[in-house]
C-alpha cells in the first residue's frame, strides 16, 4: 500500500493565523518536545506560508508520527508485532542503575510528582495521572526510597572563572543547536530540548560526570557527547551552578610535597588553610604534589554497624575519633577501600587525608549503615560540632527499607521498568505491565493517546499534531512495508538525532535563525561558512567510509575555526547512517585521465600546484602545523583522509556546485589551465596530481610558500628604506639600512631617531609575504633604543623637564625627507614655525662605524633659544670629549652655540644643549658608536 | 530571375551556414578586447596597488612600497616596455596621481608627494603632504587614494583596523586632502576598501568588500557628510574636527536588518549603488576606472570599469540616478587578468592598463603580480549596453540590433531578485528571494533597444537577469548574458 502523503488537512492547527505560528510558537513548551520532529513540523508550516515555494515540503505524516512512537518509546508497553515490528526501535530511557549519584533526591521527588510542571516538554510521562492525591504522594515517597539506593551525590561549589568560561563555551561550543540560550537577557527559542531546572537537579559533580559522558547514563545519544575535556565539562556544568551556594562543612589544609605513603598532616605546616564544601580538591593550588587534610564532625542518628568506602587517586586516610578507619595509600589510580565502626547516636570528629603525585586525581569518602543510603561522608558532616541552627534532625533522608521494597514494586507495576534499565544489587527490574499491542491500537480516544488522559494512564501531553500522527502510524504501518529507502532512513535518522538542527539535507534543516548568532567562527573572514555547520546534501559522496564511520562513532573536530563541533551519537546509535549516506549520495562519476608520469612525478606536480607559484591553495589552507598565509581554511594534510577522490575531482571543477556560495575559488575556473607549465596544461591530470600529493597527509613534502621565507633586505651601493611596522616604533615608522652596515629607524609619529643597530638590516618577510601582519624586529645586531620623545623643545628653565606630550601636540609635524647624493634620507619636520633638517649617516667613530647626526633649526624668530636633548639614560658619563649613555652608547655632541650639559631631572641624566638661534638658525653635530 | 533566386537561396544557405559554423565557434572576448602582458624582469616585484601617467611614462606603484616608471608603455608590442625604479621604501602605495610635475602617493601613513629634482631618474624628495589620520599597526588599516577631484583635492578611503573594529581615528572613514596638506572628514561607513575613482561627471565612487554590513562587495557613492554603511567608525563623531564637518553621529543601523529598511531610516545612509554578487561576479571587488575616451575604447563610453581580484577579472558598471541616489548594473567584461585585478588606469590612446597581485588573497589568475595592456580591437562585441531601471520594468540597450524574434522571447529570459541581510557580522547569504514575471517585451523600432515590462519589482533588492535565448540580428548569443541591477529605488 502506497503511503499517504501529508494533507493539510491534517494540520488543524495551520489554519490559525501566522501570528501563533512555528517561529511563534510558545518559548515555554505545552507539550513534549521531539526537537528533529518540531523541525519538521516548523519546515512544513514555514513551506505553507512561503508563497513562492513551488513545491512544497510534504513529509510522510506516518513516517513522522513512526518516528514519535519511537521517541515516546511507545513500543515499550504497545509492542509491534508482524513484519512491521522490526521498524520500531525504542529509544532507551535514561538508565537507573546509579541515579542515586547523578540526580538529587529531592529533585527526583518533584519531577515524579509532575514531570511537565517540573520541566517542560520532558518526553517522560506522568505515570501517576490522575491518581489520588495521597497515593499518588505515598508512590512516589517509595519509589524514591527505592531509587535513592542507587547512590548518593556528591556536591562541590562553583568558582567564578570556571562560570565565566563554561557561560561562553555552553554559547559557542553547540550546545544552542537544541537547547535555548541562557544567557542573560537572551529570549527562549521556541522548539528547544528542555534542559529544566539543572542546579536543582543535579549537583555540580553530578553535571560534570553527565556532561562528560552522558551516554553512560542515556545511551540512546539524543543527547550526545561533545567530547568535553575535564575542563570544559567542569566550566558548563559550573555555569549552571553559578547560583548555587553551599555552606562550607568542613575545614580544609593544603599543603605542598611529594609523598609515597600518605603522612602525618598534623606534624607539617600547611600552605592554606580554609573552609571546603565537601571533600574538595580543586582547592588545591596545582595538581601535582600536594597534599590535603579535611576535618569536621559528623552527626550519626541512628546507633548501629557503618560501612566507609574510602576512594583515591593517589593515597588517603579516614580517622574517626583520631583512629583509623580505612586507609587507602601509596600512590596508584582510583581504587576504592572500606572501614567498619559501630557508632551510637551522637557526634564524632573525623580527619581524612589526601595525597596527589602526578597525573588524575579523585577523593570519594561515603558512608552506608542503618537508614543511611551510601553516601558523601560530607552529606553529614558540619566543620564544628554544633549543629547548624537551621538543620533538624527530621530533614535529613533516612532509608525505609519498608518503603523501599514498595517502591521496587511500584517500579515494576507501574511501567517505569518497561523504559528504564535498573540494575541493583545484580538483579535488574523486570516490567510487569503489559499493554495492547500497538497495532491492536483502534481506540485513539482512550488511553495515552487521548486529548485528556485518564487515572492510571501515563500522560505524555502530547499536542493534537502528535497524536495525529502517531494515529496515523498505527494505522498505516501496520499493513505497511518494513522496506525504508535509504533517503527516508536519513530524513528519519536526521530527526530523530536532530541532525537538523545544524545540518541542512533537502529541504530540512540548518540552524534557525534564533539560534543563528550563537554560532561562530575564529575566522570571521570566512563567513557563514566557517561559523555555520555545513548543509549535509552528498555527504556520503563527499566524505569516505571510514572518515563518515569515525564521524559517526566518534564526532570531530576538524574545522579549527568553527566553534561549534560536531559531537559523538556512537555507532550503535548511528552507525547505520554511514550505509544510507552512501547509498543515498554516493556517485563515481569523476573522469580519471591515464597518465604516463611517474607516481613521485605526479606528486611533486601536486605539490607545486598548490604552493603560492601555483593554485595558491596555501594562501588560505594550512597544511599541519604550517600557518597559511590568508585565512586558515581547513588542513590540507586531514583533505585525502575526509573526501572521496571521486567528489573531490567534481568538487575541483566546480566548488559552487557542492557548496552553493563557498568562498573556495574554482582551480579551474570553466576547465580552463591557469599553470600551463605543469602536467601538460592538463586539468584532468593536475586535479590527480593534487589528489595524489594530499594522499600523503600530513606526510606529504610541505608545499612551497607555506613556510615564511626570509626576505633579508641587504643594502650594497645605496641605502635602503623600510617604511613598515617595526617593532618598538610608532607605525609610521622609516627603517633605513646603509651598505655600511649600520641601520637607524626614525619614527614619523613622534619625530624622533628610535632606533640604531649593526650589521643585518631588516627581515621584509614578514611584511611581503602573505597579508604581513605583526611588527618586524631590526634583524641585526646590537639594537639601541635612543631617547624617545622630541628632539627640540623651548624649556621653561634649565632644570625644566623635559616635555612628554605627544610630538603632533607639540607642534611638530613631519614634511617628508630629501634623498641626498649619496641616495640618503635626510628628514624634514617642523616644531612651531621652525624648519628642521635632520640628516644622519653613517660614518666611522674610532674604530667602529657608527653616525654622524647634523640638526639645522631654522626659525623666523631670530634671536630666540631652544634646546636639543641629545641623549638619555639612567647613567650618563662624561668621557673627555665624550658620553658614555648607559655604559655602552658613546656620543659627542657639537653645538653652533654653548656647551653641551647634563641634568638629572625625574631619576633621568640628559644631555642637554641649549642653542641660541643666531640668526635665526642653529645647528648640532652628534655622533653615536656602540 | 530563376538563377538569381537560386543564387539568393544559395547565398542565404552560406549565411546560415555561416552562422553555424559562427555557433561552432563563437567569438571570445579575445577577438575584441585581447590582454597584452607585460613582461615584467625578474628582479622587479610589480604588486600593483596604483597606477598613474607621470611625464610620459606609466607610474606603477606596489604594495612592497616602490614606484617603478614604465617605458614604452604604448608600445605596439609590450615586451618592448621598460621598467625604471623610481622610489623605494614607501609603504604599501595604494594611489596615485599627477599635479605640476609632482607624483602623488597615497600609502598607509599618509599622501606623499615625489619629484626627481636632479634628473636622474630617482625621486629626491618625499614631502609629506598629509597624515593626520591614524594607524594603529594592523595590516589591514589600508588606505586608497584617487586622483584629484575638481577641487584639487585627493580622497582617501581608510580601511578599518582589522576586519570588524576602528581602533584609532578615521579608522572606517573616507577623507579629502585638500591642495595645502588638510583633510576634511567625508564620509563614515567604510569597511574594507578596494579601489577609489570618478564618474564621468567627477561624482566619488569606491568599491567595499564583503564583511560586517557587506553583505556582498559593491560600488558605494561617496558624498560629503554621508554614511556608508558601516557604523564601526561612528565613535569619531565625537572628534572635533569630524563634529564640525560631519554634524551629529547619524542613528545606528539595525543589524541583521536589510539596507534599504534602515536607509528610510537613516538619512545619511548612502546605500550601496550596485551590488557585485557574490560569488558570481566575483568575491573582492577592487580598482575603478571610468572611460571617459569617448569611443576610442568601445561602446562603452562614460561606464565604469571594476575589478575583482579573487576571479581576476574586469567587470563594467552602468549607473544612473533615481530619486536622486546613483544605482544601476553590474555586467561581466572581460576575465584573464594575470594576477588579482587591483588597479586600473585608461590612457587617452584608448588603452587600459591593469595592474594584479595576488598576495594575502588568492586570485584566479596564477601569476603574483601582473601589469596588463587591454585594447579595443575596432571590433563591437554583442553585449548588453546598458540596463535602466523603470517604473514597471527595466530598458535594455545593446552594442547591435537584436533579433526580434528571440529578444521578444519571455522565455528566452530568467529574472529573479534579492538581496542580502544588513548586518554586523560577517558577508550574507542571498536571502528574500522572488521571481518577478516578464509580462511584456518590447523591441524599439531600431532593434537596439528592448523594453521588459515586468509584474514584481523588488525595492531593494539584486534584479538578476541572464538574457539566455537573446541573439543578435546577425544570429549571435550575447558575449555576456547577464546583468545585476540593484534595484534600490523604483523610478516613477
Amino acid at each position: 500500500m502506497a503511503l499517504r502523503k501529508f494533507t493539510l488537512a491534517l494540520f488543524p492547527l495551520l489554519s490559525l493565523p501566522l501570528a501563533t505560528l512555528a517561529a511563534d510558537a510558545p518559548a515555554v513548551p505545552d507539550h513534549a518536545i521531539v526537537a528533529g520532529y518540531e523541525k519538521v513540523i516548523a519546515r512544513v508550516e514555514q513551506s505553507l506560508k512561503d508563497e513562492d515555494e513551488e513545491e512544497k515540503f510534504k513529509p510522510d505524516e506516518a513516517e513522522l508520527g513512526r518516528l514519535l512512537i519511537e521517541e515516546l518509546n511507545c513500543t515499550s508497553c504497545h509492542k509491534p508485532s508482524g513484519p512491521q515490528a522490526s521498524l520500531f526501535k525504542a529509544k532507551q530511557a535514561p538508565v537507573l542503575d546509579k541515579l542515586g549519584e547523578r540526580v538529587q533526591l529531592g529533585a527526583l521527588e518533584k519531577f515524579l510528582n509532575g514531570p511537565h510542571a517540573r520541566k517542560p516538554g520532558t518526553t517522560m510521562p506522568d505515570i501517576f495521572n490522575g491518581i489520588p492525591e495521597d497515593e499518588r504522594k505515598a508512590n512516589i515517597t517509595a519509589l524514591v526510597h527505592y531509587l535513592s539506593k542507587t547512590g548518593a551525590v556528591q556536591e562541590a561549589m562553583s568558582d567564578t572563572a570556571a562560570v565565566k568560561r563554561g557561560e561562553q563555551l555552553f554559547h559557542q561550543v553547540g550546545c544552542v543547536g537544541c537547547h535555548s540560550p541562557v544567557k542573560q537577557g537572551a529570549a527562549p527559542i521556541a522548539n528547544s530540548i528542555p534542559l529544566g531546572n539543572l542546579a536543582g537537579k543535579y549537583t555540580l559533580p553530578s553535571l560534570i560526570a553527565f556532561l562528560k559522558n552522558p551516554m553512560d547514563a542515556r545511551p540512546a545519544g539524543r543527547m550526545p557527547s561533545l567530547n568535553l575535556d575535564d575542563k570544559q565539562a567542569r566550566d558548563i556544568a559550573s555555569f549552571f551552578f553559578k547560583d548555587v551556594k553551599i555552606s562550607a562543612n568542613l575545614n580544609y589544609a593544603y599543603y605542598e610535597g611529594d609523598w609515597e605513603k600518605v603522612p602525618d598532616f598534623g606534624k607539617i605546616q600547611p600552605k592554606t588553610k580554609g573552609m571546603s564544601s565537601g571533600f574538595d580538591l580543586e582547592l588545591a593550588a596545582r595538581k601535582n604534589n600536594f597534599g590535603m587534610r579535611f576535618t569536621g564532625f559528623i552527626h550519626i542518628a541512628k546507633e548501629g554497624n557503618y560501612k566507609f568506602h574510602l576512594g583515591s587517586d593517589d593515597g588517603s586516610r579516614l580517622q574517626i575519633e583520631d583512629r583509623e578507619v580505612v586507609l587507602n595509600d601509596g600512590v596508584h589510580p582510583y581504587g576504592e577501600k572500606q572501614g567498619q565502626r559501630r557508632l551510637n547516636k551522637g557526634v564524632y570528629p573525623i580527619i581524612v587525608d589526601y595525597t596527589q603525585g602526578g597525573g588524575e586525581w579523585e577523593l570519594k569518602v561515603e558512608i552506608e549503615g542503618p537508614g543511611t543510603p551510601r553516601q558523601s561522608l560530607a552529606a553529614i558532616a558540619t566543620p564544628t560540632q554544633d549543629r547548624p541552627a537551621a538543620a533538624k534532625d527530621g530533614d535529613a533522608f533516612v532509608l525505609n527499607d519498608e518503603l523501599a521494597a514498595k517502591g521496587k514494586q511500584i517500579f515494576v507495576s507501574a511501567g517505569c521498568a518497561a523504559c528504564h534499565q535498573l540494575k541493583l544489587d545484580g538483579q535488574t527490574a523486570k516490567a510487569e505491565k503489559n499493554a495492547k499491542p500497538l497495532f491492536d491500537l483502534a481506540n485513539f480516544s482512550a488511553g495515552c493517546l487521548s486529548a485528556a488522559p485518564t487515572a492510571n494512564t501515563p500522560h505524555y501531553h502530547l499536542s493534537a499534531i502528535q497524536r495525529q500522527h502517531i494515529q496515523q502510524a498505527v494505522k498505516t504501518l501496520k499493513d505497511g512495508s518494513s522496506e525504508r529507502s535509504a533517503e527516508q532512513v536519513l530524513a528519519h535518522s536526521l530527526a530523530q538525532f536532530n541532525c537538523y538542527a545544524c545540518h541542512q539535507r533537502g529541504k530540512v534543516g540548518g540552524i534557525d535563525e534564533a539560534r543563528n548568532p550563537y554560532f561562530e567562527t575564529t575566522m570571521k573572514e570566512m563567513g557563514d561558512e566557517g561559523r555555520l555547520p555545513p548543509p549535509i546534501n552528498g555527504v556520503g559522496d563527499k566524505l569516505n567510509e571510514n572518515y563518515l564511520k569515525n564521524l559517526l562513532n566518534n564526532g570531530a573536530k576538524d574545522r579549527g575555526y568553527m566553534l561549534a563541533v560536531m559531537p559523538k551519537f556512537a555507532g550503535h546509535n548511528v552507525g547505520h547512517l554511514e550505509a544510507a549516506f552512501r547509498k543515498a549520495d554516493e556517485k563515481a562519476e569523476a573522469k580519471l585521465t591515464a597518465y604516463t608520469e611517474s607516481l613521485g612525478q605526479m606528486k611533486a606536480a601536486g605539490r607545486k600546484l598548490v604552493g603560492d607559484k601555483g593554485l595558491g591553495c596555501v594562501k588560505c589552507h594550512p597544511f599541519d602545523k604550517n600557518q597559511a598565509v590568508g585565512i586558515q581554511a581547513m588542513d590540507l594534510t586531514k583533505m585525502a583522509s575526509r573526501l572521496r577522490q571521486d567528489w573531490f575531482m567534481r568538487y575541483m571543477d566546480n566548488p559552487q556546485v557542492y557548496r552553493p556560495g563557498t568562498r573556495m575559488p574554482a582551480p579551474w575556473p570553466f576547465g580552463n589551465v591557469t599553470i600551463k607549465d605543469v602536467l601538460d596544461a592538463d586539468a584532468n591530470k593536475q586535479m590527480q596530481s593534487v589528489w595524489l600529493w594530499l594522499s600523503d597527509g600530513p606526510s606529504a613534502a610541505v608545499p612551497p610558500g607555506i613556510q615564511r621565507e626570509a626576505i633579508v633586505l641587504t643594502p650594497e651601493k645605496e641605502p635602503i628604506i623600510y617604511r613598515n611596522f617595526i617593532e618598538g616604533v610608532s607605525p609610521r615608522a622609516i627603517a633605513v639600512g646603509y651598505p655600511e652596515k649600520v641601520n637607524l629607524c626614525f619614527d614619523a609619529e613622534n619625530i624622533n631617531l628610535a632606533m640604531i643597530w649593526q650589521n643585518e638590516f631588516i627581515d621584509a618577510g614578514k611584511h611581503w609575504i602573505g597579508r604581513g601582519p605583526g611588527n618586524q624586529k631590526p634583524l641585526g645586531d646590537n639594537v639601541q633604543s635612543l631617547v624617545r620623545g622630541v628632539p627640540f623643545a623651548r624649556l621653561d628653565g634649565a632644570d625644566a623637564s623635559w616635555p612628554g606630550a605627544a610630538a603632533r601636540e607639540q607642534g611638530y609635524q613631519f614634511r617628508g625627507y630629501r634623498i641626498n647624493s649619496k641616495s640618503q634620507p635626510v628628514f624634514l619636520y617642523s616644531y612651531g614655525d621652525a624648519q628642521v633638517t635632520d640628516e644622519i649617516i653613517p660614518a666611522t667613530q674610532g674604530k667602529h662605524m657608527g653616525f654622524t647626526r647634523t640638526l639645522t633649526i631654522k626659525s623666523p624668530a631670530a634671536g630666540s633659544k631652544v634646546s636639543y636633548r641629545a641623549a638619555a639614560g639612567s647613567k650618563i658619563e662624561q668621557q673627555g670629549d665624550a658620553y658614555i649613555v648607559d655604559t655602552y652608547l658613546k656620543v659627542t655632541v657639537k653645538p653652533s652655540s654653548g656647551a653641551a650639559r647634563l641634568r638629572n631631572v625625574g631619576g633621568k641624566t640628559e644631555l642637554i644643549v641649549d642653542l641660541d638661534l643666531n640668526n635665526g638658525e642653529g645647528r648640532v653635530e652628534q655622533s653615536y658608536s656602540w | 530571375m530563376k538563377i538569381s533566386k537560386l543564387l539568393s537561396a544559395l547565398v542565404l544557405s552560406a549565411l546560415v551556414g555561416s552562422n553555424a559554423s559562427a555557433q561552432d565557434k563563437l567569438p571570445t572576448e579575445a577577438d575584441y578586447y585581447p590582454i597584452s602582458a607585460f613582461n615584467v624582469p625578474e628582479s622587479v616585484n610589480l604588486e600593483a596597488g596604483g597606477l598613474q601617467w607621470y611625464q610620459g611614462k606609466l607610474a606603477v606603484s606596489t604594495r612592497r612600497g616602490d614606484i617603478y616608471l614604465v617605458e614604452n608603455a604604448l608600445a605596439d608590442d609590450v615586451k618592448t616596455a621598460k621598467f625604471s625604479l623610481f622610489a623605494r621604501g614607501l609603504h604599501e602605495v595604494l594611489g596615485l596621481a599627477e599635479r605640476d610635475g609632482w607624483l602623488y602617493a597615497t600609502q598607509r601613513c599618509e599622501v606623499s608627494r615625489l619629484k626627481d629634482e636632479n634628473g636622474d631618474g630617482k625621486a629626491d624628495i618625499v614631502e609629506d603632504v598629509c597624515d593626520k589620520w591614524s594607524i594603529n599597526g594592523d595590516y589591514h588599516e589600508y588606505a586608497f587614494g584617487s586622483k584629484f577631484d575638481k577641487d584639487g583635492n585627493i580622497w582617501v578611503v581608510l580601511c578599518l583596523t582589522g576586519s570588524f573594529t576602528s581602533n584609532v581615528s578615521y579608522r572606517g572613514w573616507c577623507v579629502r586632502v585638500t591642495p595645502d596638506g588638510k583633510m576634511i572628514p567625508t564620509c563614515s561607513g567604510v569597511r574594507s576598501p578596494g579601489g577609489i575613482g570618478f564618474n564621468h561627471l567627477g561624482d566619488v565612487f569606491y568599491t567595499d568588500n564583503q564583511g560586517p554590513w557587506n553583505g556582498a562587495c559593491g560600488l558605494k557613492h561617496l558624498e560629503p557628510g554621508k554614511f556608508v554603511g558601516n557604523p564601526s567608525g561612528f565613535g569619531w563623531y565625537d572628534l572635533p574636527e569630524i563634529k564640525s564637518a560631519m554634524g551629529k553621529k547619524p542613528t545606528e543601523p539595525v543589524s541583521g536588518s536589510r539596507m534599504m529598511v534602515e536607509a528610510k531610516k537613516i538619512p545619511e545612509l548612502n546605500p550601496t549603488c550596485v551590488y557585485f554578487p557574490y560569488p558570481k561576479m566575483g568575491k573582492s571587488a577592487s580598482g575603478i576606472a571610468c572611460d571617459v575616451l569617448g569611443g576610442k575604447f568601445g561602446p562603452f563610453a562614460n561606464q565604469l570599469f571594476v575589478g575583482d581580484q579573487s576571479d581576476s577579472t574586469v567587470m563594467r558598471v552602468c549607473l544612473e540616478k533615481v530619486k536622486g541616489h546613483y544605482q544601476g548594473a553590474c555586467i561581466p567584461f572581460l576575465q584573464g587578468i594575470g594576477s588579482g585585478t587591483l588597479s586600473l588606469q585608461f590612457h587617452e590612446d584608448g588603452s587600459l592598463f591593469v595592474g594584479g597581485t595576488n598576495r594575502g588573497w588568492g586570485s584566479r589568475g596564477p601569476k603574483p603580480y601582473s601589469l596588463d595592456r587591454i585594447r579595443w580591437t575596432g571590433k563591437v562585441p554583442f553585449e548588453i549596453h546598458e540596463m535602466h531601471a523603470k517604473p514597471d520594468g527595466f530598458e535594455l540597450t545593446f552594442t547591435h540590433p537584436v533579433d526580434p524574434a528571440t529578444a521578444a522571447d519571455a522565455k528566452g529570459y530568467d529574472l529573479q531578485t534579492y538581496t542580502y541581510i544588513y548586518q554586523s557580522s560577517y558577508g550574507s547569504p542571498e536571502v528574500d528571494h522572488t521571481k518577478p514575471t516578464i509580462e511584456k517585451i518590447t523591441v524599439s523600432d531600431d532593434k537596439k533597444t528592448v523594453r521588459l515590462t515586468v509584474a514584481g519589482l523588488q525595492e531593494g533588492h539584486v534584479h538578476e537577469l541572464h538574457c539566455n535565448g537573446l541573439k543578435s540580428e546577425a544570429g549571435l548569443p550575447l558575449l555576456h548574458k547577464s546583468a545585476y541591477y540593484t534595484l534600490n529605488y523604483i523610478p516613477e
